[in-house]
């Protein structure tokens, strides 16, 4: 039977949808505001959220304008840092069967908690958003 | 006699593993977390089919509830959004204001102390403001504007 290498192909998809995302920051240019995602938070409430103008940010950071990228969202360097992190440890990770010297399984226990951890430190003013949000609404209709 | 492991329920594990994970993400981005519920709820969907499969045929099981638990976390992180969502679409207009506000104040509070600081010594101005007393008006004459500003205290 055909065995599969489930952290390789782990590994390759989240490579390219992390590129994919890097590609889509080139594709528009920050100024002119025509990116596709949406902001529905805005939409439905009319106010700002920690996530506004992300992807605007991301535009001026692969073209390097770090004070423009700071503009338009304050934690947009951290979790773009995180995700050229995480770019660079998957393809490492891919070639982690002809590194002789690490060994397997210990090396996906560091991927894993290393991910973890800094995906908490990296978002945690989202997380924290997202729980205040619902704590207040909440408290609103009760 | 020991049963030989196999492959069963691996690969919807793995495709319930990745959406999970994209979910979570997805699901902590407040912008376009109620989004997540879709592949959140595919994520679930798969990685139970594969924890069936792999039950009846001897397959790995770790993957597959691996795969459960962060699309269930995802998926639920998800629905908050949207019950945040249905909560906000009850209120009135004021009151979504002074949530967002709430909120908007508790996280800059939290994250940065320095915001703190600086909000601490804007209450104090506006104390400072409050207890002092003006004329009536303020004239600002330079050599060719001459500006009359009337207070009104509320």
């Amino acid at each position: 039977m055909k065995t599969i290498d489930s952290y390789r192909i782990i590994n390759i998809i989240f490579a390219g949808v992390i590129g994919l995302v890097f590609i889509y920051s080139c594709l528009f240019l920050p100024e002119n505001g025509s990116h596709i995602i949406p902001s529905f938070y805005t939409d439905i409430t009319g106010h700002s959220s920690p996530s506004l103008g992300l992807s605007r940010a991301f535009s001026a950071l692969v073209r390097g304008d770090i004070a423009l990228a700071n503009q338009f969202n304050p934690h947009a360097l951290n979790i773009f840092l995180f995700f050229c992190f995480q770019f660079i440890f998957r393809l490492i990770s891919l070639k982690v069967d002809r590194m002789s010297f690490v060994n397997r399984k210990l090396w996906i226990w560091l991927d894993i908690l290393l991910s973890i951890t800094l995906f908490l430190i990296v978002f945690y003013p989202l997380i924290q958003f997202t729980f205040q949000a619902m704590g207040v609404v909440i408290c609103s209709i009760t | 006699m020991e049963k030989i492991k196999t492959n069963a329920g691996q690969g919807l594990g793995v495709a319930g593993l990745i959406l999970g994970i994209l979910c979570l993400f997805m699901a902590f981005i407040p912008c376009v977390g109620v989004i997540a519920i879709g592949p959140g709820i595919i994520a679930v969907v798969l990685s139970i089919v594969g924890l069936v499969q792999a039950n009846k045929n001897n397959g790995a099981k770790g993957i597959n509830i691996a795969a459960l638990i962060i699309s269930a976390l995802g998926t639920l992180i998800a629905c908050i959004w949207l019950f945040v969502f249905v909560g906000i679409a009850s209120l009135d207009e004021d009151q979504i204001e002074n949530m967002v506000e709430d909120v908007i104040e508790e996280v800059v509070r939290g994250t940065n102390s320095c915001n703190t600081d600086l909000q601490d010594e804007l209450d104090d101005l506006e104390m400072h403001l409050d207890s002092l007393k003006f004329d009536e008006a303020i004239e600002v004459q330079t050599d060719s504007v001459k500006i009359k500003i009337h207070i009104e205290k509320e």
